[in-house]
C-alpha cells in the first residue's frame, strides 16, 4: 500500500455526495485503514476548530466511564418509590433527568415488565440505545441477526439469551430510532421485597433492561 | 411501485443464530463517536443527518463493521457539508501513515 493520493474521478458537484469512492477499495482493505481514517477526521476536525483535543478526550473517557449504572440506579429507584415509577411510566424523560441523567436529545419511552407482559427493545434500522443510561451498546445488539429477527420470532431469539417465556406471557417489541430510545423496567426478583435500593441496582442487568433477560436472580 | 427496501431496512427478514460474544471495545471506536458527539453537540451536524449517510455507505462497508460504516458516513458527511475535502482526507491519512512507517 502506498501513500499517493489517487484521482477522485467522478463528480462530487452534482447529486448526492454520499458514497466513498470505489476507487478507495484497495484502500479499505489496509489493515488499520478505518483507525487511521479515524485518526484524520479527528486531526482535520481540531485543526479547522471544529472540535478541541480536550473535548474529544472527555468524550472518550465519558464512553469508557459510563457503564450500566445510570439505568440500575433509574430501575432500582422505580422498584422502590411508587411515585417515581408512575412519573417513569409517564415521561421517561423527565425522570431521567430528575437523576440528572441527560438523554441528549432523544425522548426515552420506559416500558414496564409484568407477570402477564414482556418487553423487548431492538432498533431494527440502525442501533439506536440509550447510550447515556446504558453505555454504548453491546455487539449482538448491532448484529444483523439481532435486528432482522427480534421483530418477527422474538421468542425465538429470546431463547438464545436462555429466556424462555411461559406461553401466557404476551411479548411486546419495541423498534427505538434515532428520537426515541426504549428501556425496559425488569420484574422486580421475589425476595427482595425488604432490599435497599443501594442493593436492588446490584440485581439490574444490561440485558435485563434491553428485555433479553430477566434481572439477576438474588438466590 | 413499492418503495425498495434500504439495505439498512432490516426488519423481519430472515438472520441466522446472534452472536452473543462479547468484544472490547477499541479505542478508535471510542474516538470516532466522541469527534462525532462533539460536533453533533456543537450544532455542525444531527444525528439523523449521520444516520442518512450510515444508511447510504456502500453495501460491502455496510456489512463491514458498525464502526467501520460510522467512519465512512462521518467523512461523507463532513465532505457534504464541506467542513474537510476528501483531498485534505487523503492527505491526512498519508502524513499519519508516513508517520506510522517512520516511528518503526
Amino acid at each position: 500500500m502506498t501513500g499517493d493520493t489517487h484521482d477522485h474521478g467522478h463528480d462530487h458537484g452534482d447529486g448526492p455526495v454520499l458514497t466513498y469512492a470505489d476507487d478507495s477499495v484497495h484502500d479499505r482493505n489496509e489493515t488499520g485503514h478505518f483507525e487511521l481514517l479515524t485518526d484524520a477526521l479527528k486531526e482535520l476536525s481540531i485543526e479547522k476548530g471544529l472540535v478541541t483535543a480536550t473535548e474529544v478526550r472527555e468524550y472518550v473517557e465519558f464512553f469508557d466511564s459510563r457503564g450500566t449504572e445510570k439505568g440500575a440506579e433509574i430501575i432500582a429507584k422505580a422498584w422502590t418509590d411508587p411515585a417515581y415509577k408512575e412519573r417513569l411510566l409517564a415521561d421517561g424523560t423527565a425522570a431521567a433527568a430528575e437523576l440528572d441523567i441527560p438523554m441528549a436529545g432523544a425522548e426515552l419511552v420506559v416500558v414496564e415488565n409484568t407477570d402477564d407482559v414482556h418487553n423487548v427493545i431492538v432498533c431494527t434500522l440502525c442501533s439506536c440505545y440509550p447510550r447515556t443510561i446504558l453505555g454504548l451498546p453491546p455487539d449482538w445488539y448491532k448484529s444483523k441477526s439481532y435486528r432482522s429477527r427480534t421483530v418477527n420470532e422474538p421468542r425465538s431469539v429470546l431463547k438464545e439469551f436462555g429466556t424462555e417465556l411461559p406461553d401466557g406471557v404476551a411479548l411486546r417489541v419495541h423498534d427505538s430510532n434515532a428520537d426515541m430510545r426504549y428501556l425496559v423496567l425488569p420484574k422486580r426478583p421475589a425476595g427482595t421485597e425488604d432490599w435497599p435500593e443501594e442493593r436492588l441496582r446490584e440485581l439490574v442487568t444490561r440485558d435485563s433492561m434491553i428485555g433479553v433477560a430477566p434481572a439477576r436472580d438474588p438466590a | 411501485m413499492p418503495l425498495e427496501r434500504g439495505q439498512h431496512d432490516l426488519g423481519g427478514l430472515p438472520g441466522g443464530p446472534i452472536d452473543l460474544e462479547e468484544h472490547e471495545l477499541l479505542p478508535w471506536h471510542k474516538t470516532i463517536s466522541a469527534v462525532f458527539t462533539v460536533m453533533r453537540l456543537k450544532g455542525e451536524m444531527t444525528i439523523d443527518e449521520l444516520r442518512r449517510c450510515i444508511e447510504d455507505v456502500p453495501p460491502d462497508i455496510y456489512d463491514g463493521g458498525y464502526y467501520e460504516r460510522w467512519t465512512i458516513a462521518l467523512t461523507d458527511l463532513m465532505v457534504e457539508k464541506r467542513l474537510i475535502t476528501r483531498d485534505e482526507v487523503d492527505a491526512k491519512m498519508a502524513a499519519l501513515r508516513a508517520a506510522r512507517e517512520a516511528a518503526e
